[in-house]
């Protein structure tokens, strides 16, 4: 098990850096339209498309990434409240919830994928299939991350609680959400 | 159907499942036990849900955020704030606020907006004898510019998800924008007199005339951004892009505060928050689809009618939900899942959707520097290293103040609707 864990911080990682790297690459595409159209006089419409896609892409790519660093945006006042134990359980639960919805994604985007291979996108001739297979692959992709993240808060959840009852007085500080993380950016 | 919905998505944000997970996951539990559709309606509607042109100006603007924070813009335009307004008694918590108004103009976030002028003015106002509560509270509440005056993300997704015109938003923006900036002016002025505070804060303060030449180049960006989307020159998507590069242009080349070896972070960190973002907006895609099916809007529509006699007792309610909602909720998720619904039932009392817009922002703005949640309060708190339970107390008058602007906006449109009207 434990050997799993350094390879998959290294697919996360890999899909975070090529989610950035699509990120630029469609700012610089519809920053190419913006030109075409002030130097040739006529914006090229197949950078719209192809932007639209890389973003597509970009969105689903890095949800691995954003679960693995915690950046979902969860609304955990009522969570930081409860007892440790409980903590851990609504922590499984969140888990498993996540899964479900990956799950979705990954089986019913797969078959959406399958349906829509004989339509073209307009303007690029290319099967419109490229674009959805970014859900199941993004959401296949995320399930490292989704472990990871919840090795992690298991483990943070474990040690608040122990370093918690050691100093029992300190209780009102450990309400404070932690969604400053999640808003470092 | 729609009690199902409603109530799987509170219970499941009640309990700290993400806010997109959240409402895909009320979807799902709406679609498997409560209607004949197949789960293949998931993937389709969250993808048609992202895949749209006007969308990306989301990601852009957030890209073009971090690289501004970064590019030594927030320092140069703080000056020039401080050079305008930094002479009287509270000039420094004066500055705060026209600094974060200025940088509004160029980002599309209230965090972006808190890290980028709070990092150098909350320090700033504590050296100066401001208590820091004090200070972090203003910057808190100033930050909220952001998203009011445009370039806003949450105006882009209340137009993406209502259908209404991105740029009539972005004009109707401004108005409001000024009026909440000047009565915070005239708030943080009221505030240092009575207190004592701020006495000395003309101090190191730079003539106008080199502080605006210092940051010119930044200053030029909102000119560029918003002249260009208001004259028609760029669509706000092109405009999102125009701007990351100008940005990258100015942090690498012109005030060269910002290098190569910088950027990988940069466009790591604004992929994984549009990511975040992207995929609440892919997910409420859905749920707002299974929520237009099962008939919620003209539900409400026909509630609302009979209960609320004229407009004025509607958006009363609505800006006493609204403010309820931000309390908890994340902006992006309340305004993804309840535009679609409000939206319909505010037309039928013949309020315009661009002013709606407004107001709901506004609102919702509000609730970002609001206790117990509010993702302002906990970037200020960070920047002000301090427990974000410490500003309670001084923030009832920054709330207090916002909420009476948000009143002359709700019950006076001309606020928002006069500059599109003068223009279109």
């Amino acid at each position: 098990m434990k050997k799993l864990l350094g390879p998959s911080e290294g697919l996360i990682r890999f899909t975070h850096n090529i989610g950035a790297i699509l990120l630029a690459v469609s700012a610089i595409l519809v920053f190419y339209q913006v030109i075409t159209r002030f130097v040739l006089g006529d914006a090229a419409a197949w950078s719209e498309v192809l932007a639209r896609a890389v973003i597509i892409w970009t969105v689903f790519l890095v949800l691995g990434p954003a679960i693995r660093l915690g950046r979902m945006i969860p609304i955990d006042a009522i969570r930081n409240l409860l007892p440790p134990t409980a903590q851990i359980w609504l922590i499984r639960f969140v888990t498993l919830a996540t899964a479900v919805v990956l799950f979705v994604l990954i089986w019913y985007g797969y078959k959406m994928t399958l349906r829509v291979m004989h339509q073209q996108v307009a303007m690029i001739n290319i099967s419109v299939a490229w674009f959805y297979v970014a859900l199941p692959i993004g959401a296949l992709l995320a399930i490292p991350g989704l472990v990871l993240a919840h090795i992690d808060a298991e483990a943070i959840t474990k040690f608040k609680h122990r370093s918690s009852s050691d100093t029992p007085s300190e209780t009102t500080d450990d309400a404070t959400p932690d969604s400053s993380e999640e808003a470092a950016q | 159907m729609n009690a199902a919905l409603a109530f799987s998505l509170i219970f499941f944000f009640a309990i700290s499942v993400p806010v997109a997970i959240s409402i895909a996951l009320a979807s799902i539990f709406g679609i498997t036990f409560f209607s004949n559709l197949p789960l293949l309606v998931v993937p389709q509607k969250m993808f048609t849900g992202i895949d749209s042109f006007p969308l990306m100006a989301v990601p852009f603007f957030i890209l073009a955020g971090n690289l501004m924070t970064k590019g030594g813009i927030s320092h140069r335009l703080v000056d020039f704030a401080k050079s305008l307004v930094g002479g009287t008694q509270g000039g420094l918590a004066s500055t705060c606020v026209v600094a974060c108004m200025i940088f509004a103009a160029i980002s599309g976030s209230s965090i972006a907006t808190t890290f980028a002028i709070g990092s150098i003015l909350i320090p700033a106002m504590v050296k100066h004898g401001y208590p820091i509560t004090m200070a972090g509270s203003i910057q808190a509440s100033s930050a909220e510019l952001g998203v009011i005056i445009p370039p806003s993300v949450p105006l882009i997704l209340f137009a993406v998800s209502t259908e209404t015109s991105i740029t009539q938003l972005f004009l109707a923006g401004l108005g409001p924008g000024l009026l909440v900036a000047a009565s915070l002016i005239l708030m943080v002025q009221i505030w240092c007199r009575v207190k004592g505070y701020g006495k000395e804060d003309g101090d190191e303060r730079k003539p106008v005339v080199s502080s605006f030449l210092h940051a010119f180049w930044a200053l030029l960006m909102p000119v560029i951004i918003l002249g260009g989307i208001y004259g028609g020159v760029f669509t706000p998507t092109e405009a999102a892009a125009v701007a990351v590069f100008y940005a990258l242009i100015l942090g690498l080349f012109v005030y060269k505060e910002m290098t190569i070896e910088d950027l990988p972070d940069l466009f790591r960190g604004a992929a994984v928050t549009s990511g975040a973002v992207m995929v609440i907006i892919a997910a409420a895609a859905l749920f707002s689809f299974l929520i237009s099916l099962s008939g919620m809007p003209n539900a409400i529509g026909a509630w609302a009618q009979e209960t609320f006699d004229s407009s004025w007792t509607f958006l009363l309610t609505i800006n006493a939900l609204l403010f309820f909602v931000g309390m908890f909720v994340e902006t992006a998720a309340a305004i993804l899942v309840l535009a679609p619904i409000l939206t319909p039932v505010a037309m039928t009392f013949g309020i315009d959707p661009v002013h709606f817009g407004v107001v709901v922002v506004v609102n919702l703005a509000l609730g970002m520097f609001t206790p117990p949640l509010g993702v302002n309060l906990f970037a200020a708190a960070q920047v002000a290293d301090i427990p974000v339970q410490r500003m309670f107390k001084t923030l009832v008058i920054p709330v207090l103040t916002v909420v009476s602007a948000l009143m002359i906006i709700t019950y006076v449109p001309q606020v928002s609707l006069f500059l599109r009207d003068l223009i279109m």
